[in-house]
């Protein structure tokens, strides 16, 4: 393993929290994933006929929020990483990694209005009596839920390779 | 149209926005924000001249497109008749589809066997 001993670079936005930012991004991405997983199943069972539209609710709720706050967080602790990690080690050691970052982080804002989407569309909808609504409201659910998952997924193997 | 349908449609027309928009400057040189971490400055522009970062720049044309999109189509569609059969709802669904899944795959497709220059290693990086 590579160690970095700062020299005379410039201090990057945030880098003294860097470590700071992404612990909590991962944690932000642990109620995430598991909320929104929750979600699907919520929604899955919308389209067999069993109404848990109170849990639903909820769940959209809180994978408005989660997506929001590890969104916010790994926006934060970019900069460090694009240099830090990316430009000094990445790129010359693992490009499979760096390539694997940039789809991710392209996902994340792709499956942002989904999120949002799911959430307004839980506070209006009634799946039972909107029937012709819950194929739309599933496909926000179950897209946004995967995109979560590559993220989880590919958030691990490129900490893995290199972290700030 | 109902506020439900009205929010269903805009809801649907934002994120359709926001993917569209989102990949245009992926195949079509568009000006946005650029942030140089390295000389804590932001620039308006095509191309950065140093190690830069758009991916703020192209979230933040993707939100405001979405917004607005999300907005102009829910007061349209507050004046409009309601949707008639559930086939009105499904073609809202499968546009959002067609563009989730283009912005998808471009990004996927263009990254995936990206060769990346590296930044070269600054005075002072000792290697352990």
């Amino acid at each position: 393993m590579v160690f970095w001993e700062f020299g005379t670079t410039s201090q990057i936005f945030f880098e003294q929290y860097a470590k700071l930012l992404v612990l909590l991004h991962a944690a932000s991405a642990i109620v995430l994933v598991g909320s929104s997983t929750h979600h699907s199943l919520v929604a899955l069972g919308y389209l067999r006929g069993r109404y848990k539209v109170r849990l639903g609710r909820i769940y959209a709720a809180v994978v408005a929020v989660a997506y929001g706050t590890t969104f916010l967080l790994g926006s934060l602790a970019y900069p460090t990483y694009r240099y830090r990690v990316r430009g000094l080690y990445l790129d010359r050691h693992a490009v499979w990694a760096s390539n694997l970052f940039d789809i991710k982080e392209n996902f994340a804002t792709i499956g942002l209005p989904l999120a949002i989407g799911a959430f307004c569309l839980s506070r209006v909808m009634d799946p039972k009596e909107d029937r012709p609504m819950l194929p739309g409201y599933c496909l926000l659910v179950f897209a946004m839920t995967a995109i979560v998952w590559f993220n989880v997924i590919a958030g691990l193997l490129i900490t893995l390779a290199k972290g700030v | 149209m109902d506020r439900k349908q009205a929010l269903y449609v805009a809801t649907f027309a934002g994120v359709i926005a926001s993917c569209l928009v989102y990949v245009l400057p992926a195949f079509s040189p568009t000006r946005v924000f650029w942030y140089y971490p390295l000389e804590h400055r932001w620039a308006f522009e095509l191309k950065p001249s140093a190690l830069a970062m758009d991916w703020y720049g192209r979230t933040l044309l993707a939100v405001v497109a979405s917004f607005f999109s999300f907005a102009f189509t829910f007061v349209i569609s507050r004046r409009l008749k309601p949707l008639a059969s559930s086939r009105g709802f499904h073609l809202w669904v499968g546009w959002a589809a067609s563009a989730l899944l283009i912005a998808l795959s471009l990004y996927a497709y263009q990254l995936l066997n990206r060769n990346p220059v590296p930044e070269p290693l600054p005075a002072g990086y000792v290697p352990k």
